[in-house]
């Protein structure tokens, strides 16, 4: 543990305090970046649980809830406040510490480790949904939160509206007016959209479909038009002033009517597909709400709105008493209730956990209004806001309620500090940037803790660009010249060389390279790996991976392997490699085993086609193990993984990582069920055609990767020692809600009007490139007047204002609020830095700069980058100047990674099936060792069975006076064997046996109706008869009963063990010895017992003697007395003899060798 | 228990008196192939296979990998869990022939299953039965993909010439399969799982590496079967006796599942040559030069146990307080159990013990090590190590060498 611990200060230490001085009340910690927002929750946490076990709580655990919004932060939590503890303790930070013994410490954290309220919102959530589950027509607690079960219900519930008889015209007519493309919601995605919505702001139908009637009121503010001139009002509504009207002076009369019709129909048509989806979404409800009670599937968001609606006593459960009493539960347990990144909180994650906390609890929520980022994810970061601000949260209105503001950040160096200040300040409190949205910002500034440095912390990789749009690939990796992704992966490389970016003993720093979209990371890191530098990327879509692709390629094939099409298609669209045999295959009738037998085939060829065939004669197995298990049948049978063949240009450590993850992922979707091939087929599809929405390819660096990229989402929370900004010359307004159909934004939803209404394509209206509607065009600012814009108003008016966005006031707050986020996000980007900040910027701009549409041109202001400077710059602040370096490492230097890299045994060499070694018995029987080491192939399968291993025997004659009806002549062996051993144990007296007195025959008959309950009184007779006569009489003369009738002592069926060592290979010997019999002299007898009802061969006479012999060896084994041990063999029955063994017992261990050795 | 005793159970355990080496891999399969990589090394140094036992908390979530990763080495592996008869051939025929008989229009799928699980008729020989895969494919492919009474069926497996000729008698003995009594239920079943054993085992033994594992497998599974085959008998009778389930063939297959997931059954194995990887209840007093204990996972090794009764409860009943002193606690009330498991194992290992873990999950999230390695003393294999005990070139990491190297010197 280090000598140093962490200790509060200022604003952390101030809120800690007001925090342990109440016993209620609500605590907030406004946090910058850096802050230690994490380090106040861990102790306040830990220290909590502290004082509680101090004042005699045995489980301080159960009252304090911490959780937070992401899940990998969640995961910490509780290492963290455990290690938090331990500090507390060891260096006596809080008074409580000095009243526990390390005993106690080690108590604490074992409980700790068990803490119930620890993790995700979610996961809290779900423990209550555990609780309530059957109380709300769960059969039992629901899977949560796995996407491929969710797809598939919703999949299901889409289905059911389809082939409802009273909806099929409106999803017909919806499917027609929002078909299916590739970046767009179809209908069903819309209707999945639109329960999440309606869940996660606890709406009705009713209520969201006057929401979507809102929008389209107020986009036709006017009404239905009536003229052209009611269209140009809509454009001056728009804008939000007079517009320059003679750009439509050109319009002539014909297209003005034509213009003016198209509007009111999209109008009315917009209305009637508004009428459509409600009516359809009201009946796909019912079914949502049925069918995840049936399939016992459920998402995040039904967690929380099940909990809340529970609570609320919306969902019409009657038992009041043990909602009360769950309710108390919760509310007597969560004492103290810690929330971290509190501004990402959803409003229904907000309503649920209201219903758990009462004001006699004490909250503590720490946030960063600045850093949210997940409006997307509906998250409400206003009910962090009124906490802080008015001292209401969780449905309470706190009587105590204190607030802090923690500006001192500990991550940064000064300069970094300086430099997001002068970059962010300016970004986000412009009304036309971070204060376009509805968060009220106020943007605090950053005071770092940190000591400077004597060196740029900031670094400019400049380069001249292409002229070219700086989000095309010929602006960042173009294939001549050097590109922005080129020009950063340079100065970082040489800065690793040169020590720029080393640590004090020379080691490289961690570097993370923050990306706003994924899309450009490929030739990124082709850059960087040109540079010598080696790169961690976990942004890769798993189901786009050609590998992972064959294996559910040849799932689907299995589903019916027989099916021509389906082979065809495997063939010729797989990417298997068999596309050169498609003639081949014509020829053959898409038959594999007919290509595989007649055509001259490459090794490779035939090595996929041998794998198909096999796979496809063990396909029955696949219908009954999971998909998990036969996806790896797959990969195994063709050797994906080590791809002798170099089918796939995939990297090989990558190859092998993706198809663990594919399996680990179908595993995890199946959870305890089981897919079938065409089950698996209907799963994955969703995944297969938009492959974002399933998950990445697990990252394959290890630690001594130089470079990680990450998206700017991925990395909130997170921070490293140096930082770039890649590609910050995208547009902002790319991808806003103009090009979105469905829009779902805290009070605001949106359907935008329906595609196929016919408008004029040909005629634009000013500003709009778009004229009145056209939804291809996503290229371009607007899709036309009707939908949301990302025009600025002073584009189109000089005079309007410029901090306004053209069009409708609901589609314009949406488009507002993402841009506001966009700038929010870049601040969370800027302050993931440490030691030095990154950003490639041009030298020349291709056009005028664009700070409110890019952070491209905010940053070259912010850093005042002018594209002149070189070397290093000094930037003025009102506060703390600092210096900007610009492609300030030494050119000369090289960096190599020096990792060596090998690939691992299972990207090079297939599954060594064929090498395992033969099978070799572990355990053996003395009675079955002769046939089982004779013939062992012959005999495996009945040993493996349990059954009896027979010897070659002579039939049973025709004359013997049994009926073997009930019993056959195996029973009958085992059954007189029985009745033999247990008189003998029972020390039956002599004369009663010989006489087969009522003992003999009691004994006899529970022995046979063991056996064969339902037995004839004839055949039982029978048996009797024959034992009487052809076996205890025999018995009764042998040397074996007048041995025991002298003997000290008697063991019937006495185990013997052994163990016999071959080649390092051990076999175990477990028999059973009949009879072990010991005179007072000292002698041993062991003796086995047969029946026998033919005359013996010279095989079942071997199969004794070895019998014989086994014992003898397992004797030598065990006994180290010096008196002789007699063995023998007694056969009665048909045949009476005495088997004594000649062989010496070493052929047990050669049989044996022999077996090994095979 | 004294409050002093509840506070023994979270004291460190002892340190074992063996080297103790830890292997890090990213993912929980990736750590199954650096165990077994360890495994094929050790075997490499001569170290026989009854000298080393892989351990695991559950092997729930290592079976799989485990079983893929020992493959890979050309090890065979012995698993020491009950079988999981539900996923074997011998249950999904019999499960399948139940889902025929009960259904009035099977679909082609539900019809042809039992045939692609190797049914064979009872008095079948084994030159024509079971038919196989690719026969029995190509005859589906050739019927309607369509629902049908059986004796349509019939009629259709007569008239169709691209059939195969013993789909008749398949659809002839479906027709004669009696209505589900209890004890014609029993009759019906055991003949299939005893035809089965005649005729379809010796498939799958023929198709089977020398190692024989499938073979194995399958034959457990059928023993199991016959027995589930006996018990299902009685347990249909007294069901049928208390009204809980109506008599129909899906009855049947409905508590043929119930019966079977309860996953009793034989546990002994065959193989000399397989290596044995147990779960960490089973290690308990036995002794093995070298264990590697797999799965060191916060969360996995201690796992965490429900329980209804109230932590608050719990620890009164364990702390001895009050009236509630005089009841008995449970060990999984205190993850004491997994602790002493984990102490089990290490004290079983008597040259070395390596233990295992991963740190990344599925989606890329921290996986932690096992709080139960925080006060042991491992030697960490350093990365290069790793690398080269993982390539094609495998070499045992210094630290476990040196287990070796302790095994001559103790011995000399």
């Amino acid at each position: 543990m280090s000598d140093d611990p962490i200790r509060l200060q200022n604003a952390q230490r101030d809120i800690r305090d007001a925090y342990f001085d109440h016993d209620s009340g609500l605590y907030t910690l406004n946090c910058v970046p850096g802050a230690g927002k994490s380090e106040v929750t861990d102790h306040i946490s830990a220290e909590d649980i502290l004082r509680r076990y101090v004042a005699g709580d045995p489980t301080p655990e159960q009252r304090v809830a911490a959780i937070s919004f992401n899940r990998s932060e969640a995961e910490n939590i509780i290492p963290d406040i455990c290690a938090r503890l331990r500090e507390i303790v060891e260096h006596d930070l809080v008074p409580a510490a000095s009243q526990v013994s390390d005993s106690e410490v080690e108590y604490l954290i074992q409980r700790i480790n068990q803490a119930p309220f620890v993790g995700t919102i979610d996961s809290i959530l779900r423990d209550v949904l555990s609780e309530i589950a059957s109380d709300i027509g769960f059969e039992e607690m629901p899977v949560v939160g796995n996407t491929a079960r969710q797809k598939h219900l919703h999949k299901a519930c889409y289905r059911a509206v389809q082939e409802d008889p009273d909806l099929a015209q409106r999803v017909e007519r919806l499917e027609d007016a929002y078909p299916t493309g590739e970046y767009d919601d179809d209908v069903s995605e819309m209707l999945e959209t639109a329960v999440t919505y309606c869940r996660d702001r606890r709406i009705s139908t009713e209520r969201f479909r006057s929401n979507l009637e809102q929008t389209v009121e107020d986009v036709y503010a006017e009404g239905r038009p009536r003229s052209f001139n009611d269209v140009v009002a809509a454009v001056e509504h728009c804008v939000g002033e007079d517009i320059d009207e003679s750009p439509y002076a050109d319009i002539g009369d014909d297209d003005r009517n034509r213009i003016c019709d198209a509007d009111s129909r999209l109008h009315d048509d917009w209305r009637a597909r508004i009428d459509d989806f409600c009516t359809v979404l009201e009946e796909y409800r019912i079914t949502y709400r049925q069918t995840i009670r049936d399939r016992g599937v459920v998402s995040h968001t039904d967690v929380a709105y099940l909990v809340d609606a529970y609570f609320d006593d919306r969902l019409g459960n009657d038992d009041d008493t043990h909602r009360a009493r769950i309710r108390q539960r919760y509310q007597t347990r969560i004492q103290s209730l810690i929330i971290d990144e509190a501004q990402d909180v959803s409003s229904i994650q907000h309503a649920a956990l209201s219903h758990l906390v009462t004001s006699s609890a004490r909250v503590f929520g720490a946030g960063d209004l600045l850093q949210s980022v997940y409006l997307w994810r509906h998250a409400e970061p206003t009910l962090f806001e009124t906490a802080t601000d008015d001292g209401e949260y969780l449905g309470i209105d706190w009587d105590i309620h204190e607030h802090r503001t923690a500006k001192t950040t500990y991550r940064c160096v000064p300069d970094v500090a300086s430099a997001i200040n002068e970059i962010s300040e300016a970004a986000l409190t412009d009304p036309a940037r971070g204060n376009l949205g509805e968060l009220d910002v106020r943007y605090p500034g950053l005071e770092a803790d940190r000591d400077s440095t004597d060196e740029s912390n900031v670094h400019i990789a400049a380069f001249d660009p292409i002229a070219s749009d700086p989000d095309s690939y010929t602006w960042v990796k173009p294939v001549e010249g050097r590109g922005e992704a080129t020009t950063l992966a340079t100065l970082l490389s040489k800065g690793l060389a040169d020590g720029s970016f080393t640590d004090e003993n020379d080691d490289p720093l961690g570097i993370t390279v923050l990306f706003r979209w994924s899309s450009k990371m490929d030739v990124y890191e082709e850059a960087f790996e040109e540079m010598g530098l080696s790169v961690r990327n976990a942004s890769e879509n798993l189901f786009e991976c050609s590998v992972v692709d064959v294996v559910l390629d040849v799932c689907e094939w299995l589903v019916a392997p027989a099916d021509p099409e389906r082979t065809r298609e495997l063939v010729i669209e797989s990417n298997l490699g068999l596309e050169p045999l498609t003639d081949n295959f014509e020829t053959h009738h898409w038959d594999i085993d007919a290509v595989l037998d007649d055509c001259d085939l490459t090794g490779a060829h035939q090595h996929v086609l041998g794998g198909l065939s096999e796979l496809r004669d063990r396909r029955d197995s696949f219908l009954s193990r999971p998909a998990g298990t036969y996806a790896e049948d797959i990969i195994e049978t063709l050797a994906l993984r080590a791809d002798s063949y170099g089918c796939f240009d995939v990297d090989p450590a990558q190859r092998v990582a993706n198809l663990d993850a594919l399996v680990e992922t179908l595993e995890e979707w199946e959870a305890d069920g089981h897919f079938t091939p065409r089950e698996l087929t209907e799963l994955v599809e969703p995944f297969r055609v938009s492959p974002y929405m399933g998950p990445n390819q697990p990252s394959t660096a290890d630690t001594s990767h130089d470079v990680e990229f990450r998206t700017v989402h991925d990395a909130k929370g997170d921070q490293d020692d140096v930082v770039a900004i890649a590609n910050p010359g995208f547009d902002l307004w790319k991808h806003g809600p103009q090009a979105q159909r469905f829009l779902t934004q805290g009070i605001i939803a949106g359907l935008a009007p329906p595609t196929n209404t016919d408008t004029p394509s040909d005629v634009a209206l000013p500003p709009f490139v778009n004229g009145l509607y056209d939804p291809e065009d996503t290229r371009d600012r607007d899709v036309g007047l009707r939908w949301a814009t990302g025009h600025w108003c002073d584009d189109i008016a000089e005079s309007a204002d410029s901090t306004s966005l053209v069009g409708p006031e609901r589609l314009r707050r949406v488009a507002a609020n993402e841009r506001a986020e966009a700038w929010r996000l870049l601040y969370v980007a800027l302050t993931r830095a440490r030691d030095y900040l990154v950003v490639p910027l041009p030298r020349s701009l291709p056009d005028e700069s664009r700070p409110r549409d890019r952070w491209l041109d905010t940053i070259r202001e912010g850093l005042n980058f002018t594209g002149s400077q070189t070397g290093s710059y000094t930037v003025d602040t009102d506060t703390v100047p600092f210096d900007v370096g610009v492609n300030d490492v030494a050119l000369q230097a090289t960096w190599a990674d020096t990792a060596t890299t090998c690939d691992d045994d299972v990207a090079v060499n297939p599954p060594r099936h064929t090498d395992l070694d033969p099978w070799v018995p572990r355990f053996i029987n003395p009675s079955t060792m002769y046939p089982l080491t004779d013939d062992p192939d012959g005999q495996v399968l009945n040993h493996l069975l349990g059954n009896a291993l027979h010897t070659e025997a002579n039939d049973v004659p025709d004359d013997i006076p049994l009926q073997f009806d009930r019993l056959g002549p195996d029973d009958v062996g085992s059954c007189l064997h029985e009745v033999l051993t247990t008189l003998v144990e029972r020390e039956v007296p002599e004369p009663t046996l010989r006489s087969l007195g009522d003992e003999v025959r009691r004994v006899f008959d529970d022995v046979v109706d063991d056996h064969a309950p339902r037995i004839d009184d004839a055949e039982r007779d029978g048996l009797f008869t024959f034992f009487g006569e052809e076996v205890l009489n025999d018995f009764l003369a042998s040397d074996l009963w007048n041995r025991i009738q002298r003997a000290e002592r008697v063991t019937v069926e006495r185990p013997i063990d052994g163990l016999v060592t071959v080649d390092d290979v051990e076999i175990e010997i477990h028999g059973t010895s009949d009879f072990v019999v010991e005179l007072p002299s000292g002698e041993q007898y062991v003796a086995d017992l047969k029946i026998t009802l033919t005359d013996q061969t010279l095989e079942t006479r071997r199969r004794y003697e070895l019998q014989v012999t086994a014992y003898s060896y397992l004797f030598e084994q065990q006994d180290s007395s010096e008196n002789p041990v007699s063995r023998t063999v007694e056969t009665f029955g048909v045949e009476r003899d005495t088997i004594e063994s000649s062989w010496p017992s070493e052929i047990v261990e050669r049989r044996l060798a022999t077996l090994v050795r095979q | 228990m004294t409050a002093e005793d509840r506070l023994s159970l979270s004291q460190p355990l002892d340190a074992p008196d063996v080297p103790i080496v830890e292997i890090e891999a990213r993912t929980r399969r990736a750590e199954a192939r650096s165990v077994m990589a360890t495994v094929a090394s050790l075997r490499d140094h001569g170290v026989p296979t009854r000298d080393i036992a892989v351990v695991v908390r559950d092997l729930d979530n290592y079976e799989e990998p485990l079983y893929r990763a020992s493959v890979h080495y050309g090890l065979t592996p012995v698993f020491w869990v009950q079988l999981r008869v539900t996923q074997t051939r011998p249950f999904a025929l019999i499960e399948s022939v139940c889902d025929v008989l009960a259904s009035n229009n099977p679909p082609r799928e539900i019809l042809c299953r039992p045939l692609e699980h190797r049914w064979a008729p009872p008095s079948a020989t084994s030159s024509e039965w079971p038919i196989d895969p690719k026969t029995v494919q190509v005859s589906m492919q050739a019927l309607p993909d369509e629902s049908r009474t059986l004796s349509e069926w019939h009629d259709e497996f007569e008239g169709n010439p691209e059939i195969d000729e013993r789909f008749v008698t398949y659809a002839e003995w479906l027709g004669d399969c009696p209505e589900p009594a209890p004890e014609a239920v029993t009759n019906v079943l055991t003949d299939v799982v005893e035809t089965y054993e005649e005729l379809g085992l010796p498939v799958t033994k023929e198709n089977d590496s020398p190692s024989l594992i499938e073979t194995e497998r399958d034959a457990r599974a059928t023993v199991r079967v016959k027995t589930l085959v006996q018990q299902l008998r009685h347990k249909y009778a007294d069901r049928l006796d208390e009204g809980t389930l109506d008599r129909s063939w899906s009855s049947v297959a409905e508590l043929s599942q119930l019966i079977a997931t309860q996953r009793p059954g034989r546990r002994d194995h065959s193989n000399a040559r397989a290596v044995d990887i147990l779960e960490a209840n089973d290690i308990w007093l036995l002794n093995v030069p070298y264990v590697l204990a797999v799965g060191l996972i916060d969360g996995e090794w201690p796992q965490q146990t429900e329980s209804v009764v109230p932590p608050e409860l719990q620890e009164a009943i364990l702390r001895g307080d009050g009236s509630v002193g005089t009841l008995a606690p449970r060990t999984a009330w205190t993850t004491g159990r997994d602790r002493d498991q984990f102490d089990d194992t290490l004290r079983a290992a008597g040259n070395g013990l390596i233990v295992t873990r991963h740190t990344e999950s599925t989606s890329g999230e921290e996986r932690r090590p096992s709080p139960l390695l925080e006060h042991l003393d491992t030697d960490l294999v350093p990365p290069d190590e790793r690398r080269q005990l993982m390539s094609e070139d495998r070499e045992l990491p210094d630290s476990v060498r040196a287990m070796l190297n302790r095994e001559v010197i103790n011995s000399e």
